[in-house]
């Protein structure tokens, strides 16, 4: 298994259109030998499509897919060598966790097909990988959500496939299991080793697992990056509302002035002009005394919890805007106190939609 | 508060299941043990003289025999029908899924007289049928296209909720694994149907079996040839021999209700395997 072929995964102008609805716009992706990539947009933004069209249960429209430079589109899914786990886990539910592993084993072709003992052996290979070998006698429905989701890992494994695709994979599991598994396909990782892309609509399991995360949004790519980077430095403001918590102010840029309201802030415009919009993240809000920041406003409400305390605070002359923001415990925030906030790091993105 | 019921969040187990009893008694138990208590008005060996005698043999022959093979022929027909019905849009296809229910809902004597009117020497589909030799109406092989008539329906509305509901996805997991399309059908999508088709199965037999109106206008009736058992019947009460009519009905009685049970058994067999609980 340590040595099971790597893929360098090339997708080139991918277009699927299903009806009037555009799901994939020219997308283009390369995926690195060994990578846990993460692929996280809400829902409709083409993820799954495009996880589907590099397994080849979708066809995409225009477009190039290859594995090591070969040509994927070529193939089918079974001659793609390609893992797929499924978020509702898709077991064979009148076989036993035992032969739904051994399945991709025992309809290989005849000539490459393994003998019954080294296909034992192998099962029993990836179950104690799956740390899940008590369970080999048992049928699906007798397994937990957790239990079936190692399971189905484990069957894509068997075949030891060059790449494993995961849709989804912990969707369907209670968040506590989610977690717990979250951690646990890190470390399988790091064991196996194989190129592996997930698709998840859950930021903090892109940010957590992954090496590298795809944001996507309309079927297209909006940023590519490690998790560091997709967080700190959003590409689009897309990306920058999409993932973490965000305060978000309508502005105006003229001159390199930006307004919000009648009210010109103290912050450099980023080179956006027009109607755009000001990002800042709850925790870069600086809270001062009045008139030292870039805008005052007064506080409405205070909750504390943890190292934080999350204060409303209403911006002044521009009644109700309220922006909620996480200040640290010791700066004391009361309700009715007028403050002054600077945004500690800022971006402005043009446009307003 | 010694002697209070025991609560319960689903009330009223003891009125539906006195009303199930009842009913269940008064429709089929009663009748049925009256049927066992009229044939007790024969000595031991009368009843086995009737019930070996060539005629009642044959006729239960043509009875349970065509009625196995129609349901066995159902049972492929109807995979067919429900596979097209449930995996491809073409054009027609309500009205085709409507069309099943036809033998259901059809007085099975106008399902007679309208098979027999097209295999008729004259008929339709006779007529070129009789130019190669092949005889239909009037013999085992129109029974067998009667029972075959009835049955379809039963397969189909049996299999077809449980391959809506099987999910693409399985199959797609079998493709990914490398399976090819027969594989996916032979491991994966038939096994999953296994209970639901011996349903069918059963179904479309029971009803052969028993089916009366739509098979005796193409039967021909020819005691030892093609006289169904349950024409036999009939026909010992129109000769006011009460006793040995049913004796015959006893036998099938026993017989059917043995099939059923060995059906049901291989059908939980198959359903515990796919559901498996403990």
């Amino acid at each position: 298994m340590k040595d099971s072929p790597q893929v360098t995964i090339e997708v080139r102008n991918i277009v699927k259109q299903f009806g009037a609805f555009r799901a994939l716009d020219n997308v283009d992706l390369k995926v690195a030998n060994g990578e846990l990539l993460a692929l996280l947009g809400p829902s409709g933004s083409g993820k799954t499509t495009l996880l589907r069209i590099i397994a080849g249960l979708d066809w995409p429209d225009a477009g190039e897919v290859s594995f090591d430079g070969e040509n994927a589109l070529a193939r089918g899914a079974g001659e793609r060598h390609v893992g797929f786990v499924f978020q509702h886990y898709a077991l064979f539910r009148h076989m036993t966790v035992f032969e739904n592993v051994a399945f991709g084993l025992r309809v290989q072709p005849r000539a490459v097909r393994k003998d019954e003992a080294a296909i034992r052996a192998r099962v029993k290979e990836l179950l104690d990988l799956v740390q899940l070998d008590w369970l080999a006698g048992r049928y699906p429905s007798q397994l937990s959500g957790g239990q079936r989701q190692r399971i189905a890992l484990a069957r894509a494994l068997a075949i030891e496939p060059r790449i494993l695709l995961l849709d989804e994979p912990f969707g369907a599991l209670d968040a506590k299991v989610r977690k717990e598994l979250r951690q646990w396909l890190r470390s399988l990782h790091e064991e196996i080793n194989v190129t592996s892309i997930f698709v998840t609509h859950d930021q903090e399991e892109a940010l957590e697992v992954a090496n590298r995360v795809v944001v996507m949004d309309k079927g297209r790519i909006e940023q590519i990056g490690t998790p560091g980077d997709v967080y700190d430095n959003p590409a689009t403001a897309f990306v920058h509302s999409f993932i973490g918590e965000s305060i978000i102010l309508p502005v105006d840029v003229s001159e390199g002035h930006v307004k919000l309201g009648s009210r010109v802030l103290n912050v450099d415009a980023n080179g956006a002009s027009g109607p755009s919009k000001l990002f800042v993240r709850r925790h870069d809000m600086h809270v001062g005394p009045v008139g030292e920041g870039a805008f005052d406003g007064t506080v409405r409400r205070v909750r504390s919890f943890g190292p934080i305390q999350r204060a409303d605070i209403a911006l002044n002359g521009d009644g109700d805007t309220l922006v909620e923001i996480d200040a640290p415990r010791d700066r004391n925030l009361t309700a009715g106190d007028i403050v002054s906030l600077q945004p500690r790091r800022y971006r402005i993105f043009a446009g307003r939609d | 508060m010694r002697g209070a019921p025991k609560r319960s969040a689903l009330p009223g187990f003891g009125l539906t299941m006195g009303l199930t009893l009842t009913w269940l008694s008064l429709l089929i138990l009663i009748p049925l043990a009256g049927l066992f208590i009229k044939t007790t008005e024969l000595s031991f060996t009368q009843f086995v003289d009737t019930v070996t005698s060539n005629r009642t043999l044959h006729a239960l022959k043509i009875s349970f025999g065509l009625a196995f093979l129609a349901a066995l022929v159902n049972l492929v027909a109807g995979l067919l029908i429900v596979w097209a019905l449930v995996r491809y849009r073409f054009p027609g296809r309500r009205i085709f899924d409507a069309i099943v229910d036809i033998p259901f809902a059809l007085p099975t004597a106008v399902a007679g007289v309208a098979l027999t009117a097209l295999f008729a020497q004259k008929g339709w589909l006779g007529a070129p049928l009789a130019e190669l030799g092949i005889k239909v109406a009037f013999t085992p092989l129109g029974i067998f296209i009667a029972m075959v008539f009835i049955g379809i329906p039963f397969v189909v509305r049996t299999v077809q909720p449980v391959l809506i509901d099987l999910e693409v996805e399985i199959e797609e997991a079998a493709a990914c694994l490398g399976a090819n399309r027969w594989q996916t059908v032979t491991r994966v999508i038939l096994p999953s149907l296994t209970p639901a088709i011996l349903t069918g199965f059963a179904l479309a037999f029971a009803r052969a079996v028993g089916e009366y109106g739509s098979v005796i206008f193409i039967a021909g009736n020819l005691p030892n040839v093609s006289e169904i058992a349950p024409l036999l019947i009939v026909i010992r009460l129109s000769e006011y021999r009460y006793a040995d009519a049913t004796a015959i009905a006893v036998v099938m009685l026993v017989t059917s209700f043995l099939i059923i049970f060995v059906l049901n058994r291989i059908q939980r067999w198959a359903q515990t395997r796919a559901l498996a609980v403990g």
